[in-house]
C-alpha cells in the first residue's frame, strides 16, 4: 500500500477499465446519434411537420414527426438534404454562430439558444409580421439576411452576410435540429406547434 | 541555469503577456453585456469572446510548457535534446499566435466555404484556430514531447513523475486531432468536441498539473520523491477513475441516449473525491513546513491552487452537475461562473506558482517575498471570488426566470437578460473584472521587479552554470 | 422541480461539498496541532453535512438514486480525511 508500485498499477488498470467503458457507450452513442439513427432523424425530417410533445412515461419532451410540410414548398430528395445540411453546417461554423448563441445548450450565452428555434412562438407572433412573411422559413431567412434590421431588444445580431443560399441551408438545419430528442432540453419549452 | 530553462521563462513571458490579453477580451466581452450596442457591428461579442476563450487555453498551455521546460532538465540532470528546434518553434507559435488574432480581429469570418476552416475561423468553441494554425500547433506539441521523449532516451533514465508526464501527452496530443475534422451533424460534432474539452480539463490537463504541482512541490518544499509519486499515481487513479466517465455529464441533451443521465451524473459526483484528497494534502504539507519556505509567493499560490481546484470544479461542479439540476442551469451565466472558477483555481494558479518557482532560482533570490505579491494575490483572487460569485447569481436568475418558469423560449431569455438580478450580477462581474485586472497589472509589476537590487549580483554568480 | 426547489437543491448540494471540505481541512489541522478545538470544528462540519444530506432527502424532488448517492457519500466522507491522514503520515515514514 505504501508501495509507489501499487498505486501505479492501480493508476493503469482504474483509467484502463474506464476506458473501455467509454469505448463502448461511444459505439452505441454514435450508432444512436447518427442521422437516421435512435435520436436523430434523418436529415430528409426537413420535409416534415415536426411538433413537441410531453411526454408523461419519459417524463420530458419529445420531437413528433408529422406528416408532409414542405420547407420553401420544396420537397427535398435525400441526397439534396444532405447537400443542404452540410451547407448549414457550413455557414454556422464560418460565422461562429456558436460563439454567441448555444446548440444544445452548448456555447455562449449572449444569445438564445437554438435547439428548438424552429419551434419557437416568436416567428410567428413576432418576426413573420415584422418582416412581411408569409410563412415562417421566410421570416427566418429574412431575418438571419438582415438581423440588424429586425432586432426585437437592444442586443442586436450583427449582419453575418450571409447569401440566401446560407440562410436557407441553416434554417433547414434548424429545422433539423428541433427533431433531434434531447432528453427534454431545454426544460419546458413552450411551443405553439405541439400538434 | 540550463538553456531549456531560459526557453521556459520565455514561455512564461508569453503566458503571462498572453494573461493579459486575455483580460482585456474578457472585459471588453463582459462590457458588452452590461452596455448594449458596444462595438456592435465593429468587434462583436463573437469575436471579443473567441479571442478571451482563444487565449485562456493559449497562455494555459505555454504556461505548463514553460513549467515542463523548467523542470526537464532538472529532473533529469541532463540540458533538453533539441533545444534548438523547441526554440525556433517558441517563436514559430508567437507569430501564429498573432497572426491568427489579427484576422480574428480585421477579418473576423468568411463565406460558408473550406477556405474558411483553413484560414480564418473554424467557428467551434475553443478550437477557433483556422486548421493551418492547428496544424502549427501540432508541430509544436509534436517538437515539445520529442523534447521530452529524447532526453529522457539520452539522460538513460526515467523517474516515475516522468512516465506520468510522457504517456498523459499521447492522449492529450491526440484529443487535439478532434479540432480538425468538420462534421455535418451537430450531435456528432459535439459529441467528439467533449471529448476534447472535457478529456482535456478533467482528465489529461489534471495529471498534467499534477506532475508539475509534484516537481514543484519537491523543490519548494523538498518533498521526498517517493512521496510525491505516490501520491500522484493515487491521484493519477482517482481522477481518470472517475472524469473519464465523467464525460457523460455533457451528454445529456446533445441527441445522446438516456443511459448518460445515470452515467454521467454518477461518474462527474464522484469527481471531487480527488479534488478534497488534494486540498487534505495540500494542509499536511504546508502544515508540517509550519508554511515557512524561502519562496512564499509560490507556497501561496500552489495552496490557491489546491483550494480552487476543490472550490471551482468540486464544489461549483457538483452543484450542478446532477441531470436533474443540469436540465435547468445548463448552458447559462451558471456555467460560466463554474468554466471561470475552475479554470482559475485548477490551472491559472498552478502556472503562477511555478512562474515564482522559477523567477526565484533564474535570479538567484536566497528569499522570494515583499508585498507587491501580497497585493497582486489578494486583488487576483478576491476579484476571482467576486466575478464568480456574481455570475453565479446571474446564472441561477437566468435558470430560474429563463428555464423554471420561462418556458424556455426566445422571449423567456430575453425576459431573463433583463430581469434585475440578472443584471446586477452582470454589473457586479464587470466591476470584480476590473479589480482582477488591476491585480493583474500588480502581478506584472511584482514579477518584473521582485528581488529588487539583490538580483543583478547573486545572477550574475549563478548565470555561468 | 420548481424554480424555488431548483436554487434551493442546487445550494444544498454546493453546500455539501464544502462541508465535506471544511471537515478534511479541520481535521487534517487538528491532527497536525493536535488541538482539540480544532477537532470540535471538524466534527461541527461533519454534522452539518449530516443535516444537510437530511434536508437533501427530506426536502428536495431530486430522484430516489442521487438522495442514495448522497447518503453514501456522506457516510463514506466519515473515513476520508482519517484514511488520508493515515496514509500520508504512513508515506513520509
Ligand atoms: C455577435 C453575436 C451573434 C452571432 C455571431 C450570431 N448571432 Fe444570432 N442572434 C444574436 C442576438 C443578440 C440575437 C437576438 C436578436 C433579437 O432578439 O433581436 C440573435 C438572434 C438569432 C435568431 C433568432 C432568435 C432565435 O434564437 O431563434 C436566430 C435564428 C439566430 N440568431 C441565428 C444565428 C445564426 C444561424 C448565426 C450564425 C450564422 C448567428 N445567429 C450568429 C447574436 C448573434
Ligand atoms: C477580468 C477578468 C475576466 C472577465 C471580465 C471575463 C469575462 C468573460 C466573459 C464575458 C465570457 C463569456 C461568457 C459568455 O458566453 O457569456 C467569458 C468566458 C470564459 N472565460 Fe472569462 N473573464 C475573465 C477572466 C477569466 C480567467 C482568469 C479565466 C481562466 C483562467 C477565464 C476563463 C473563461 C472561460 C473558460 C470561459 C468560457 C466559459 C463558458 O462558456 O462556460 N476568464 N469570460
Ligand atoms: C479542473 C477541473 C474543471 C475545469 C477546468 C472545468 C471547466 C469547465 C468549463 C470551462 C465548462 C464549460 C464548458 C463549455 O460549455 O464551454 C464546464 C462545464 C461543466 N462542468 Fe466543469 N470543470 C472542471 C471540473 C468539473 C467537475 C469536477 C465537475 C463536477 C463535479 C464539473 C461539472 C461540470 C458540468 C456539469 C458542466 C456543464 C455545464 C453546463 O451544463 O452548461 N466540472 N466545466
Ligand atoms: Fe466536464
Amino acid at each position: 500500500m505504501n508501495h509507489p508500485a501499487f498505486w501505479r498499477a492501480g493508476a493503469i488498470s482504474s483509467t484502463a477499465v474506464m476506458a473501455v467503458v467509454l469505448i463502448f457507450l461511444t459505439i452505441d452513442s454514435l450508432s444512436a446519434i447518427q442521422a437516421g439513427g435512435r435520436n436523430v432523424p434523418d436529415y430528409s425530417v426537413i420535409n416534415k411537420a415536426i411538433g413537441y410533445q410531453f411526454d408523461a412515461k419519459r417524463a420530458a419532451s419529445v420531437p413528433i414527426i408529422g406528416g408532409e410540410e414542405l420547407l420553401f414548398g420544396r420537397k427535398y430528395s435525400a441526397a439534396e438534404a444532405d447537400r443542404l445540411m452540410d451547407h448549414g453546417k457550413l455557414a454556422i461554423q464560418s460565422r461562429a454562430c456558436i460563439n454567441c448563441h448555444t446548440f444544445f445548450g452548448n456555447g455562449a450565452y449572449y444569445a438564445p439558444d437554438l435547439t428548438k428555434a424552429w419551434l419557437d412562438p416568436v416567428w410567428k407572433q413576432m418576426w413573420m409580421p415584422m418582416t412581411q412573411s408569409a410563412t415562417k422559413e421566410e421570416a427566418m431567412v429574412k431575418f438571419l439576411m438582415n438581423p440588424e434590421k429586425y432586432p426585437t431588444w437592444g442586443r442586436m445580431m450583427p449582419n453575418l452576410k450571409l447569401t440566401r443560399e446560407d440562410s436557407e441551408a441553416i434554417v433547414a438545419y434548424l429545422k433539423w435540429m428541433s427533431a433531434i430528442d434531447t432528453n427534454g432540453f431545454p426544460s419546458g419549452f413552450k411551443t405553439t406547434e405541439s400538434k | 541555469m540550463y538553456r531549456s530553462q531560459q526557453l521556459a521563462l520565455k514561455y512564461f513571458i508569453a503566458a503571462i503577456a498572453l494573461f493579459g490579453i486575455m483580460i482585456v477580451f474578457g472585459l471588453l466581452a463582459s462590457a458588452q453585456y452590461v452596455h448594449m450596442g458596444f462595438l456592435f457591428q465593429v468587434l462583436d461579442f463573437s469575436i471579443t469572446k473567441t479571442l478571451h476563450i482563444d487565449t485562456m487555453i493559449l497562455w494555459l498551455l505555454m504556461g505548463f510548457m514553460g513549467c515542463i521546460y523548467w523542470f526537464l532538465p532538472q529532473e533529469l540532470e541532463r540540458d533538453v535534446e533539441g533545444i534548438k528546434l523547441a526554440e525556433i518553434m517558441f517563436y514559430i507559435l508567437c507569430t501564429a499566435i498573432a497572426t491568427v488574432a489579427a484576422v480574428f480581429i480585421f477579418v473576423q469570418y468568411g463565406g460558408s466555404n473550406e477556405f474558411s476552416m483553413w484560414f480564418i475561423n473554424q467557428g467551434r468553441k475553443y478550437v477557433e484556430a483556422p486548421r493551418w494554425a492547428a496544424i502549427g500547433i501540432v508541430l509544436v506539441v509534436l517538437v515539445f514531447s520529442y523534447n521530452i521523449v529524447a532526453t529522457a532516451i539520452k539522460a538513460k533514465k526515467i523517474t516515475g513523475i516522468m512516465g506520468v508526464l510522457m504517456i498523459d501527452l499521447v492522449p492529450l496530443f491526440a484529443l487535439y486531432l478532434i479540432a480538425f475534422p468538420r462534421i455535418t451533424n451537430m450531435s456528432v460534432d459535439l459529441f467528439w468536441w467533449w471529448w476534447l474539452v472535457h478529456l482535456w480539463v478533467e482528465g489529461t490537463w489534471e495529471v498534467l498539473i499534477g506532475c508539475i504541482m509534484a516537481l514543484a512541490l519537491m523543490q519548494l518544499l523538498g518533498t521526498a520523491r517517493r512521496i510525491v509519486e505516490t501520491w500522484l499515481y493515487i491521484e493519477v487513479a482517482l481522477v481518470l477513475g472517475t472524469g473519464i466517465l465523467g464525460l457523460g455529464h455533457h451528454y445529456f441533451w446533445i441527441g445522446t441516449p438516456e443511459y448518460w443521465l445515470a452515467i454521467g451524473g454518477l461518474f462527474s459526483a464522484l469527481e471531487p473525491l480527488p479534488l478534497l484528497g488534494m486540498v487534505v494534502h495540500a494542509v499536511y504539507d504546508a502544515g508540517t513546513h509550519h508554511m515557512k519556505t524561502t519562496n512564499k509567493p509560490a507556497l501561496y499560490w500552489m495552496m490557491a491552487e489546491a483550494f480552487g481546484n476543490f472550490l471551482g470544479a468540486g464544489v461549483f461542479g457538483f452543484m450542478m452537475t446532477l441531470p436533474q439540476i443540469n436540465l435547468f442551469s445548463h448552458g447559462t451565466q451558471w456555467t460560466v461562473s463554474h468554466g471561470h472558477f475552475a479554470f482559475w483555481g485548477a490551472y491559472a494558479c498552478g502556472v503562477l506558482s511555478v512562474v515564482y518557482v522559477a523567477l526565484q532560482k533564474a535570479r538567484g533570490l536566497e528569499e522570494m517575498n515583499g508585498i507587491r505579491w501580497k497585493w497582486s494575490f489578494g486583488l487576483l483572487n478576491f476579484g476571482m471570488i467576486g466575478m464568480v460569485g456574481a455570475l453565479l447569481i446571474s446564472g441561477i436568475a437566468q435558470a430560474f426566470y429563463e428555464r423554471a418558469i420561462g418556458g424556455s423560449t426566445i422571449q423567456a431569455f430575453i425576459d431573463a437578460q433583463s430581469n434585475l438580478w440578472f443584471l446586477q450580477g452582470m454589473n457586479a462581474r464587470l466591476v470584480f473584472g476590473v479589480l482582477f485586472a488591476i491585480g493583474y497589472a500588480v502581478l506584472v509589476y511584482d514579477l518584473l521587479t521582485i528581488g529588487g537590487k539583490h538580483r543583478t549580483k547573486q545572477a550574475a554568480v549563478l548565470r555561468p552554470a | 422541480m420548481s424554480g424555488y426547489e431548483l436554487i434551493y437543491a442546487s445550494l444544498l448540494l454546493g453546500v455539501f461539498v464544502l462541508c465535506a471540505g471544511g471537515y478534511g481541512v479541520l481535521y487534517t489541522l487538528a491532527q497536525l496541532q493536535n488541538a482539540a478545538s480544532w477537532l470540535y470544528g471538524a466534527r461541527t462540519f461533519y454534522g452539518l453535512q449530516w443535516l444537510t444530506t437530511a434536508a437533501i432527502v427530506a426536502t428536495t424532488p431530486l430522484a430516489a438514486g442521487w438522495k442514495l448517492l448522497i447518503v453514501v457519500s456522506c457516510l463514506v466522507t466519515l473515513r476520508v480525511p482519517q484514511v488520508i491522514w493515515k496514509y500520508l503520515e504512513l508515506i513520509h515514514k
